[in-house]
Parts: C-alpha cells; structure tokens; sequence
C-alpha cells in the first residue's frame, strides 16, 4: 500500500516540477526587474562616447587597412552610394558617421569596426546575387554599429585599460593587440539576432525586400565552399540555420512595397 | 495514521513515541537537517557539498537508532533533487555565461525561479522537521517521508540498532 503511494508521490512531484517550470517559464517576462535581465554589461554602462568609440575605430582601422589592398573605381563607388543612400533613407537618425571600404579579400564578409566603419570584402559582392541581397547583408552590419555591440565586444575581449589608452592614442602594440582580439572573436548569438532585425526592420524602412538576408544565408548554406573558408564562416557567422529560420518569420508590416535597386550588379561585380 | 492502524501493520515496526526517545537520538536525528547550513556556509557555490555532508552523517548516524536513521535518510533523500536542480542551474549558466551557446530566454528565467522556489521549500521543510525530530516526532515529507518509512521500518530492513542491542550482562553480583 505504502510501496503504490510512493510512486504516486514521485509523479506529484514531477508534475510539479513541470507545471512550476511551465507557469514560470510564461510570467517570467512579467516579473518587474526580471524581463530583462542580461548578463553582459552595456556600452552605456561601460561610459564610452561615439566620439570615443570613432576614434578607437580610425585607430584599428588604419592598422588593418595596413596590408589590405582597398578597391576604389568609380563604377563600384557610385554604385555603394545609391544603396548608403537608400539605406541611410531607412536609418533616419543615425548616431555614428558611417563609412563603406571595400578590400580584396577571398572571405564571403563585411565586418563592422568601431566607430561606424563597416569593411567590405570584394567576395562578399561576387557571392551576392542581386544589390538588395548585399544591402541586407551591410544593414545587418549597420545593426551592429547602431545597437553598440562592436565596442560592447571589443570591451569584453581587450578590457577598459585597453580601450581608454586606445582613446588617448595607443602604442603600436595596444592597438595590435586590439586588432588581434577584435577579428579572432565573433559576436554572441543574442547580438546577431538582435543586430539581424534591426537590419530587416532597416531594410523594410528603406523599401528593400526584408527576406533578402534570408535568400543571402540560404544560399550561404548551400554554397559549396572549401573547408576552411567553411569553418572561418561559422566562426565569424555562427547559428546561420536559425538566422535563416527567423529571417523566414520575420513579419513584414502591411502596405509595404519594395523599390528595386537602380543598379547594374553585374557590372558592378566586373568593376572589382 | 492512527495508532491502532498503525499496529495492524504487521510488517512494519512499530514507530518509537516521544516519550520513548531519549534527548541524544532527537539532537542526532535534528542534526541531520542542520547538516546543510554548515554545508551551505563552507562553500556555498558548490551544489555538491551539502550532498556530500549529508551522506557522511548519514552513514555515521544511522546505525544508531530507528529514529536517527529515518529521519538522516529523510533529510538525505529530499536534498537529492534540489541539489539535481542545482547543477541543473549550474551547468546551465556556465554554458550562457562563458559558451555563449545558448540565450538566457525564457525557460532558463523560468528554470531559475523554479530552482530559487525548490531552494526555499527544502529550506523551510527542513527547518520543520528538524524542530519535530527535536521534540521526538516524526515528520514526512512528500515521497520522501514515505520512502524513508519504508526503508527505515519496514521488516524486512536488516540493520541492527545501537539501540537495540540486548544489554549484555558483563557486571554481574558477587557469587
């Protein structure tokens, strides 16, 4: 008798190990001082100002674009101020100065430096498809910028000591340092949802397609690249199935229409 | 249960009276609940202390009486999934913390309070019962009550008691 009341007291207890787990689970977003609780600190809170931050990125930048080759012609150039201008269109206000540079490089990416700076490989052009497809892929970049996630990043790998000598000019090996810790580290997951609706709500705001950063990561997926180029992309771009998941659900508001780019892709692509 | 229910129970011992209970058995049998806050205040971050010192007094107490060893083995058993939560959240926090391979979403917040909750309740039924086991009573807990009833007195058990022993009769009158 005792022996069957046992087990009944065991399935008790696990129902209400599940159904505690269920119901908090549902209020924890209504809990006042619990909805958001992050473990990362802020930039905000770490004290740095754009001004700052600008500095630290024209530092970094000038190290990296050291031994890169910058492309420049005009056809590529005019091409990258229609979509900063759309796109720019979409931002409304915007804290930082953004700035486009396009280096030769074999990797499929654009990376984002401090300070607004968003740094663009010449094979992330060849990879896309269409000039939207790549205009979803920089207002993703400027998602990282304008939500403070490059310096709340650089804050987290190089530390305060690091980032305020860099404010007050830096030697060599500091910023050296800076730029080794910057590119070996890759955003966290919550920062690039967060940075990949911002740029679908950008997109949408400047009459892109927002399903475009979808098309780009599907594509991404199926591409046949080589191993390395493979593992160096889910380093720098973790999670792409799950992007590409909540890309896909991504709602876009009613009454929106979508203006073509006016540009000639592909001879842009022949231009690099 | 009613006492005479009680006795019908033939395969089971019968439960020891307040009275019967010398002060020694009930300090011991209040100690193992108290174990945890010595526990808790050596290492606090490590779920596993507690368990550790549980088991210890356990195997060292519960020879020593039917009483000591049902209510050790009670406050043994119930610290088991509070302490499986624990590391739950341990191993959960971790991976957010220096992983970052997963999101501190919804169900790790729900998880969190669902821990902090379990945390409590142990907290404050081992209180009780530790306050009963003083006064010479026994206390059950949910599942655990039950199951250490069974173990402890039931007819089957083989362990033989200090406090059971029959006196032997070293000291005898002068012949």
């Amino acid at each position: 008798m005792i022996k069957s009341s046992i087990l009944a007291d065991f399935f008790k207890l696990v129902a209400a190990f599940v159904i505690v787990w269920a119901v908090f689970t549902l209020v924890a977003d209504y809990i006042p001082g619990f909805s958001n609780v992050e473990f990362k600190k802020s930039s905000e809170s770490l004290g740095i100002s754009i001004e700052n931050e600008e500095r630290i990125g024209d530092l970094i930048l000038e190290m990296y674009l050291a031994d890169k080759t910058i492309v420049s012609n005009t056809t590529l150039d005019s091409g990258l101020l229609v979509i900063y201008n759309r796109l720019m269109e979409g931002l409304e206000e915007s804290k930082y100065e953004i700035k486009f540079y396009v280096v030769e490089s074999e990797m499929v990416n654009a990376m984002t430096f401090p300070g607004g700076n968003v740094v663009i490989n010449t094979s992330l052009i060849e990879f896309s498809d269409s000039p939207e497809e790549f205009a979803a892929v920089v207002a993703h970049e400027i998602g990282h910028t304008e939500l403070r996630h490059v310096i709340d990043r650089m804050a987290a790998e190089v530390g305060m000591t690091v980032l305020v000598s860099l404010i007050t000019g830096g030697d060599a090996t500091v910023i050296h340092e800076a730029i080794g810790a910057f590119i070996s580290n890759a955003f966290s997951r919550s920062q690039e949802s967060e940075a990949d609706l911002f740029g679908m709500e950008l997109l949408e705001r400047s009459h892109i397609d927002p399903k475009s950063i979808g098309q780009f990561f599907e594509r991404l997926n199926e591409s046949n690249l080589g191993f390395g180029e493979r593992l160096e992309l889910l380093m720098s771009h973790p999670h792409n199935n799950s992007r590409l998941e909540s890309s896909l659900q991504y709602q876009i508001e009613e009454g929106f229409s979508s203006r073509p780019l006016p540009l000639d892709w592909n001879r842009i692509k022949a231009s690099l | 249960m009613k006492e005479d229910e009680m006795n019908n129970e033939s395969s089971y011992y019968l439960l020891p009276q307040p009275d019967q209970i010398p002060e020694r058995e009930r300090e011991d049998a209040m100690g193992a609940y108290l174990m945890m806050f010595a526990a808790v205040a050596v290492a606090l971050p490590l779920p596993v202390v507690n368990l550790i010192a549980a088991i210890i007094y356990y195997y060292v107490n519960r020879i020593k009486s039917r009483f000591i060893h049902f209510h050790s083995l009670q406050s043994l058993l119930s610290q088991l999934p509070t302490t499986l939560l624990n590391w739950g959240l341990l191993y959960w926090s971790l991976r957010i913390w220096f992983f970052d391979s997963l999101e501190m979403d919804d169900y790790y917040k729900g998880y969190l309070l669902t821990t902090i909750l379990a945390n409590i309740l142990y907290l404050v039924f081992s209180i009780v019962a530790a306050v009963q086991a003083r006064k010479g009573r026994m206390y059950y807990f949910l599942l655990f009550g039950k199951l250490s009833y069974q173990i402890v007195f039931s007819k089957s058990s083989s362990i033989t008691y200090k406090s059971d022993t029959v006196i032997s009769f070293e000291n005898k009158p002068p012949a």
